[in-house]
C-alpha cells in the first residue's frame, strides 16, 4: 500500500530543539491520521538535522474508510403518528439524513437513522492534515518572519509531502509544498526530486547530508577517535549537540599554543567545549594537551583547521586576559565587588547573598553533624561561592562561574575541600560520590544555595507556573531533593532550612511572605518526586508525601524512606487493610469533628479502654515506639518496616472485638486516643489509606 | 584586506542587492541598532532595505588598548532588510563569498542566539553566525521593537568589520596587526581617541555633570515628544506654532510629533547612562530603573511613529 513521506526544510533550527521537534511530528501526524481512520506503519523512526525534519510511512491506505454515524432523530411520539405513520417530521429527518423511512431504528425515546459518511481520498485528508500537524508544532522560543504570522522556531524554506509518490499539495506561509528537497547547504544547494523516504535519504546522502541523528553521532564518536592524537573527552551532552548542529559531521583535530596550558584546565576545557563545541584531548596520563578535535559541518578540512586554530588561540588569549587582571586581585575584594551585582532587585546584591549562604551553611552544617572545623569549611564555602561573579574571567566566560572562585580561593588560602566546594556547587554530577570533608561542604552548599534561591523567590511570589519558569526553581528544588538524598544519612528537611533563610532575609530587611513560601515551595517539591522517582508506583509517591501532614513533602529523605517502607509492604495485602483500619477511623471522626483527646500513652491501659485487646495494642506500640521512631530518624526503612510489622495482629484484634465508636464518650475518646498513637507511629512509613489494593 | 577594503566590499555587495547605502548617524550609540535607520524604521509596513556603517560606544567594554580585540568604540556594519525576505539567509552568505571568505572551504554554521535590548524595548530571534569557530554575524528577525510587535518582520544583519578583517588576515590585534588602508594603520587613525576616551569614561568623567545631564536629556525628551505640532498647508511645513492637542499622523507627511528630535535625546540618555555606568556611579538597584526609564522614552517615540500608520491598518 501507498507510502507518505514528509520532509520540513528550516532555516537552521537550536540545536536543542530538534530531536523534540520530529518526534512531535511524528505524534502529530499520527494522531492525525488515526482521528480520520487511516492506518499507517512507521517506516523506521523519525529523524532530523538542524534543517529538516523527516516522517514517513508505509501502508496508508488510498481512501479513508468509510463511517458509520448514528444520528439522533425525533422522539418517537414525534416521529409516528397515531396510526402508526411517518409524520412530517421523521420525513424531513430521513430526508436530511439521506436515508429511507424504513431505515430507521427506535431506540429509548427515539428515533435513530445510520448515515455513512463515505470516506474521502487520502490525498485530501493530507492537505489538511500535514499543514495543520506542522503549524501545530510547539517550540520553546518561536518566532515569526517577513510579512507572516505563523509562529515556528525558524523560518521553514521547503516542504516535501509525498503520497504514493505524488505530490500533496499545501501552503504554508509563502512555501508550497513538492517534491523538492535539497541537499548540504553550501555543497548542494540546488533541489532534487524524492517521491519516497528511500530516495529522499539515497539524495541526501548523495548531497552531503546524513540525515539520521545516530549515525551522525557515530560518525562523531568514531572519528573523534581516529583523528585525535589522544583521549577525546567525549562529553554525551557536547556530542548530542555537535549531532544536531551538522548535517554532515566529520572530525578534525587542530591544536593551541602550548604556553596557554599554564592556564587553569577548567578555563581551557570551558573555552574549548562550551564555547566552541571542541572535544578536549587528554594523554594516557589523563592530562590535557594544546590538542582538540572539532566536528565540522563541511569545509575544507586545512581551511577550518586554521580557522579553529585562530579563534580557539584569540580566546585563550582573551582569557588569559582577563586571568592575569584578576590575579591583581584577593577573593576578599571580588567578595565586596558583588555589593555592585544584583542578585534580584527586591532581594537585594549579591554581597547580601554572600553573607546569608554564609550563615546558611553555618546552620546546615550545625544540623549535619559537622565538627568545628567543617562548620567553618562551610560557612567560609557560603561566603565566597558567589564572589567569583565579579571577576573579570567568570563576566567573560560565564560557564567558569564557581570553577574561577574555587581556583582564586584555594590560592588566597581558603581551605581546600571550602574552595573544592565552591568549585561544583553548579552542578551536582561534579560532586564525587564519596564520603569525605570536601563532598560534606560541597553538599551543604548546594543546599544552602537552592534554598536562599527558592526561599527568596517563592516568598516574592515568583512561582513557576506551566512552561514558564524563569528563574529554574524546579531546578532548584530539585538539586535540593538529590543533595538530601545524597547526604550519608538525614538530612534537615527544607522546611526547617527555609524557615532559617527567611529569618536571614529579615535581617537584611527584606519581607518575604512566609506561609505563601512554604505552600509553594511543598507543592514544588511534590511534583518533583514522581520526575526523580520514575519506577515509584503513583500510590506509592502519595502515601509517601503523607497528604495530612503539612509540609512533609519538603522532607526529602522522609519521602524516600516512606517510599521505600512502601515498596516493602507492596505485596502484603493484610497489612495495607489492616494499617489502613486506624487512618480511617480517625480521619472520619476528624471530619466529624469529633476530638481526638491527647493522653499518653501509659494512662491508656485495659481499664480506661475498656478492652484487653486494646491493652495489647497499647503495650505493643510501647514496646516498638522508640525503636521504630529511632529507625525512621535514621532512615532506616528495613527497620521501620519489620517493627511496624508487629502491629498487624494487635491491632486486627482490637477492631474485631472493640466497638471503637462507643456510646460512652469518655471510652471512645480514650480509644481514639490509642489509635492516635497507632497512626502517628504507621505514618512513619506513610499513608497506607492512599494506597490502592486490588481486590479492596 | 584592509579596513576600508572589507566595509567597500560589504557596500557593494548590499547596494547590488538593492539596498540603499546610508550613513553613520551623528548621536552616540551604542549599537547600530539604535540608529533611527534601524529602531525607527523597522517598525511600520513599508519595505525598508538599508545596510550602513555605524561607531559605536560602549564605554565599560574599553580596556585601554591592552585586549587586543575589545574597545570601548568600534564599528558595527549593519544592514536592514524588511521585510525580511525568504532568502535572506542565502543573500547574507553571499556577502561572506563577496568579502573574500568560500563558503565551501569555511565551515559556516548558524548557531542559535536571541537577542533584546532592554532600553529599546526590543527584541529578536536567530543566529550568531560561526566561521570556523568564530562569531562573525549577529543576524536577528526583529520581534519588538519599543514594545511593539514588528509587521512585518525586518531582518537585522550585524557584522563586526574589524574582526572580520583581522579573521581573513588571520592576525589577532586591532592595535598592531590592523590596517584601515594600505597608507594607514587602523592603530594610527584610532589608538589615541581609544586610549584617551578610556581614562576619560573611567577615570574623569564627572558624574554629578552626568548624573544632572541625564535628567535634562530625559526631561526634555518627554518635553518635545508631548509638543504639539501641525502640518501647515500654507507654508508646506510642519510647526509646533499654534498648534493645539495632538494630531494624528498621516502616511505622506509622518506623525504630527518630534519623534526623531525626542529620540536624539533618548539615545543621548542611553550614551550619558553608559558612562555612568563605566565610571560605577549607578548601584546596582538604581540600574534596572535608568534602563526603563530609557525605554519609557524610546518607546513613547516608537508610538508616536507608529501613529502615521493608524489609519492605513485600520
Amino acid at each position: 500500500m501507498p507510502e507518505l513521506l514528509l520532509e520540513v526544510g528550516c532555516e537552521e533550527l537550536p540545536a536543542s530543539f530538534v530531536r523534540k521537534a520530529y518526534e512531535e511530528l511524528a505524534a502529530r501526524v499520527e494522531n492525525g491520521l488515526r482521528e480520520v481512520g487511516l492506518s499507517f506503519e512507521r517506516i523506521g523512526e523519525p529523524i532530523g538535522t538542524p534543517r529538516r525534519l523527516i516522517v514517513a510511512y508505509r501502508d496508508v491506505p488510498q481512501r479513508q474508510p468509510d463511517r458509520a454515524k448514528e444520528v439522533r432523530g425525533p422522539s418517537i411520539k414525534a416521529a409516528y403518528d397515531a396510526d402508526g405513520n411517518p409524520t412530517k417530521a421523521l420525513e424531513g429527518f430521513c430526508r436530511g439524513q439521506g436515508v429511507g423511512v424504513a431505515d430507521v431504528r427506535r431506540q429509548g425515546d427515539y428515533v435513530w437513522a445510520t448515515r455513512v459518511e463515505p470516506g474521502r481520498p487520502t490525498r485530501e485528508v493530507l492537505r489538511e492534515l500535514l499543514p495543520s500537524a506542522i503549524t501545530g508544532l510547539t517550540f520553546e522560543k518561536a518566532m515569526r518572519w517577513g510579512h507572516g504570522r505563523l509562529r515556528f522556531a525558524r523560518p521553514i524554506r521547503w516542504i516535501v509531502a509525498s503520497f504514493d509518490g505524488e505530490p500533496v499539495e499545501f501552503a504554508i506561509e509563502s512555501v508550497r509544498s513538492g517534491l523538492s528537497s535539497r541537499g548540504h547547504r553550501f555543497n548542494h544547494p540546488e533541489p532534487f526530486e524524492a517521491r519516497t523516504l528511500a530516495e529522499l535519504l539515497e539524495g541526501l546522502r548523495r548531497r552531503e547530508v546524513e540525515p539520521d541523528p545516530r549515525e551522525r553521532e557515530r560518525r562523531i564518536r568514531e572519528g573523534a577517535r581516529l583523528v585525535a592524537d589522544g583521549t577525546p573527552d567525549l562529553d554525551p551532552s557536547l556530542v548530542e549537540e555537535n549531532v544536531f548542529l551538522t548535517e554532515w559531521p566529520s572530525a578534525l583535530q587542530g591544536s593551541f599554543s602550548a604556553e596557554f596550558l599554564e592556564l587553569p584546565e577548567e578555563v581551557l576545557v570551558s573555552a574549548m567545549a562550551k564555547h566552541e563545541k571542541f572535544f578536549p584531548v587528554r594523554d594516557e596520563d589523563g592530562r590535557l594537551t594544546n590538542r582538540f578535535v572539532s566536528i565540522r559541518n563541511g569545509g575544507e578540512e586545512e581551511t577550518v583547521r586554521l580557522g579553529n586554530e585562530w579563534v580557539l588561540n584569540a580566546r585563550f588569549n582573551d582569557a588569559r586576559f582577563f586571568y592575569e587582571e584578576d590575579r591583581k586581585h584577593t577573593i576578599e575584594e571580588f567578595l565586596e565587588k558583588t555589593s555592585g551585582i544584583v542578585f534580584q532587585e527586591k532581594l537585594g546584591t549579591v554581597r547580601q547573598r554572600a553573607e546569608r549562604l554564609e550563615r546558611l551553611c553555618a546552620a546546615i552544617a550545625e544540623r549535619t553533624g559537622a565538627d568545628a572545623a567543617e562548620t567553618e569549611y562551610a560557612r567560609l564555602a557560603g561566603r565566597y561561592a558567589k564572589a567569583d561573579l565579579a571577576t573579570g574571567l567568570v563576566a567573560e566566560l560565564a560557564s567558569l562561574q564557581g570553577v574561577v572562585g574555587s581556583i582564586y580561593a584555594e590560592r588566597d588560602g581558603v581551605p581546600h575541600p571550602a574552595a573544592c566546594a565552591i568549585g561544583k556547587h553548579y552542578d551536582l554530577e561534579k560532586i564525587p560520590r564519596k564520603d569525605c570533608e570536601g563532598v560534606r561542604t560541597a553538599l551543604r552548599l548546594v543546599a544552602a544555595d537552592q534554598i536562599d534561591k527558592l526561599a527568596g523567590y517563592l516568598g516574592l511570589g515568583l512561582v513557576p507556573s506551566g512552561s514558564s519558569d524563569p528563574f529554574a526553581l524546579r531546578r532548584a528544588a530539585t538539586m535540593f531533593i538529590e543533595t538530601a538524598w545524597r547526604w550519608p544519612g538525614p538530612f534537615p528537611s527544607a522546611a526547617e532550612l527555609l524557615w532559617i533563610a527567611d529569618g536571614l532575609y529579615r535581617g537584611q530587611g527584606v519581607e518575604l511572605a512566609h506561609e505563601r513560601m512554604v505552600r509553594a515551595a511543598s507543592e514544588l517539591f511534590a511534583a518533583r518526586y514522581p520526575v526523580l522517582l520514575p519506577d515509584a508506583r503513583h500510590d506509592h509517591l502519595e502515601a509517601a508525601l503523607l497528604p495530612t501532614v503539612p509540609l512533609a513533602a519538603l522532607d526529602p529523605c522522609g519521602v524516600l524512606m516512606r517510599t521505600q517502607c512502601l515498596r516493602r509492604f507492596a505485596g502484603y495485602r493484610a497489612f495495607i487493610l489492616t494499617a489502613t483500619r486506624p487512618l480511617n477511623i480517625l480521619a472520619a471522626a476528624e471530619k466529624k469533628g469529633i476530638p481526638i483527646p491527647d493522653i499518653p500513652l501509659e494512662d491508656l491501659d485495659a481499664a480506661v479502654l475498656d478492652s484487653e485487646e486494646g491493652a495489647v495494642l497499647a503495650a505493643v506500640i510501647g514496646e516498638i515506639r522508640e525503636r521504630v521512631q529511632a529507625a525512621a530518624a535514621e532512615h532506616d526503612s528495613d527497620t521501620v518496616a519489620v517493627l511496624l510489622d508487629d502491629l498487624e495482629g494487635p491491632i486486627n484484634r482490637f477492631f474485631d472485638s472493640t466497638l471503637v465508636m462507643a456510646e460512652d464518650e469518655q471510652v471512645r475518646g480514650n480509644r481514639l486516643a490509642l489509635l492516635a498513637h497507632c497512626r502517628s507511629l504507621l505514618l512513619l512509613a506513610g499513608d497506607f489509606s492512599r494506597l490502592v489494593v486490588e481486590g479492596a | 584586506m584592509t579596513f576600508q577594503e572589507l566595509i567597500r566590499r560589504l557596500d557593494d555587495y548590499w547596494s547590488a542587492q538593492g539596498c540603499a547605502i546610508l550613513q553613520p548617524y551623528d548621536v552616540e550609540v551604542g549599537a547600530g541598532t539604535m540608529h533611527p535607520a534601524t529602531a525607527l524604521r523597522s517598525l511600520g509596513p513599508e519595505p525598508w532595505n538599508v545596510a550602513y556603517v555605524q561607531p559605536s560606544r560602549r564605554p565599560a567594554d574599553g580596556r585601554y588598548t591592552r585586549n587586543p580585540m575589545r574597545s570601548q568604540r568600534y564599528y558595527q556594519y549593519q544592514v536592514i532588510l524588511k521585510p525580511s525576505p525568504d532568502d535572506v539567509v542565502d543573500l547574507y552568505m553571499g556577502s561572506l563569498n563577496a568579502l573574500g571568505f568560500d563558503t565551501r572551504k569555511n565551515d559556516v554554521r548558524l548557531v542559535e542566539d536571541d537577542w533584546e535590548s532592554p532600553s529599546l524595548g526590543a527584541s529578536g530571534v536567530g543566529w550568531e553566525v560561526w566561521l570556523d569557530g568564530t562569531e562573525i554575524t549577529q543576524f536577528t528577525f526583529f520581534q519588538q521593537m519599543g514594545g511593539i510587535e514588528c509587521n512585518p518582520v525586518c531582518a537585522e544583519i550585524t557584522y563586526g568589520p574589524e574582526r572580520l578583517c583581522l579573521m581573513l588576515n588571520r592576525q589577532s590585534s586591532f592595535w598592531s596587526d590592523l590596517q584601515w588602508c594600505d597608507s594607514l594603520s587602523y592603530r594610527s587613525a584610532e589608538w589615541q581617541l581609544e586610549m584617551q576616551n578610556n581614562v576619560y569614561n573611567f577615570e574623569v568623567a564627572s558624574t554629578e555633570m552626568l548624573f544632572r545631564l541625564f535628567e535634562m536629556f530625559e526631561a526634555e525628551s518627554k518635553r518635545v515628544i508631548e509638543t504639539p505640532v501641525r502640518w501647515d498647508e500654507e507654508t508646506g511645513i510642519l510647526t509646533a506654532s499654534g498648534a493645539e492637542g495632538k494630531g494624528a499622523g498621516d502616511p505622506s507627511r509622518g506623525p504630527m510629533a518630534l519623534v526623531y528630535p525626542a529620540f536624539d535625546l533618548a539615545l543621548k540618555c542611553s550614551h550619558v547612562f553608559n558612562l555612568l555606568d563605566a565610571r560605577g556611579a549607578i548601584s546596582p538597584t538604581e540600574r534596572a530603573a535608568f534602563i526603563n526609564r530609557i525605554r519609557a522614552r524610546a518607546r513613547a517615540c516608537c508610538l508616536r511613529y507608529m501613529e502615521q500608520y493608524a489609519g492605513a491598518s485600520a
